[in-house]
């Protein structure tokens, strides 16, 4: 899942080498919404000091 | 015989593909009916163009510090699970300037590295109360100059933050960009392609890293000692 989503970088950077700008801004949405999943994905407790 | 006046197409209208004067003045600087500039348009642009660069070209550079020092280094020392998420961060920061390169100054391609820095914050800060909880002051990971490698991801983070905030606040750049003779044409500058053409491989290079790391699912908390998917 996670190797996906760096291939998809590498998707996005290939898409404004071929000039296409709208479906390169749209897959780096995309992809930072999966990187915020991964995010929770990978959050174990941590004790915050509040 | 009363002379009409002429027709509006005769009178003196501003062209917009031409440089626009203002002045270098702090009555220009402060006034809204004035127009403040310093630099020719010529010179925005190549500012502009300079500054995207070193965004594209500085983040990729980081991660590829990162890779060389896993592959290198004895033992092994693969990322662990907040690393890898750190690095995405980076492709997300390096991404805004690439589109600003490519198509011209847009904010939407600034708002899309400042999600990277925003997201490459977050990870950051999350990790450094975990190692701080786990381990204590000693910290854990390479050090670099001194900080821990996670502490110069939150720096630099907070680095391109304000950079961007600096860019988005000179908004001159957006009206250079629109101007025919600085708009992007159909082709892709030789420059531009290498530089292009060099981010992917450092991308692509990673997600050889991923893959051995972490396989087909998430990658794991804590570095493991050696690559889990390594076929050979």
């Amino acid at each position: 899942m996670f190797a996906i989503v760096v291939i998809g970088f590498v998707a996005a950077f290939g898409l404004v080498l071929a000039n296409h700008r709208k479906p390169a801004i749209i897959l780096a949405v995309v992809l930072q919404v999966f990187c915020v999943l991964f995010y929770f994905t990978h959050s174990y407790h941590v004790t915050w000091p509040w | 015989m009363v002379e009409k006046n002429p027709p509006e197409e005769n009178l003196t209208t501003p062209d917009e593909d031409s440089p626009s004067e203002g002045q270098a003045t702090l009555a220009a600087f402060f006034s809204d009916n004035k127009k403040f500039q310093v630099l020719s348009d010529q010179r925005v642009n190549g500012l502009v163009r300079l500054f995207n660069y070193i965004g594209l070209i500085v983040p990729l550079l980081v991660v590829l510090g990162a890779m060389t020092v896993q592959v290198f280094a004895s033992p092994l020392e693969l990322p662990c699970s907040h690393c890898n998420m750190e690095r995405l961060a980076y492709f997300t920061l390096a991404l805004g300037p690439a589109l600003n390169l490519r198509f011209g100054s847009r904010p939407s391609h600034y708002a899309i590295s400042l999600a990277g820095a925003m997201f490459l914050a977050t990870v950051s800060i999350d990790m450094m109360v975990r190692v701080a909880q786990n381990v204590g002051p000693a910290g854990w990971g390479p050090v670099v100059l001194g900080l821990h490698v996670n502490s110069w991801s939150l720096i630099i983070s907070i680095v391109a933050g304000v950079a961007i905030a600096i860019m988005l606040l000179w908004e001159r750049q957006f009206a250079v960009a629109q101007l025919a003779a600085y708009r992007p044409g159909p082709k892709t500058s030789t420059v531009l392609k290498i530089a292009m053409i060099i981010v992917i491989a450092i991308i692509s290079l990673d997600f050889v890293s991923v893959a051995f790391e972490c396989g087909p699912g998430i990658c794991p908390d804590g570095p493991p000692p050696t690559y889990p998917y390594w076929p050979f």
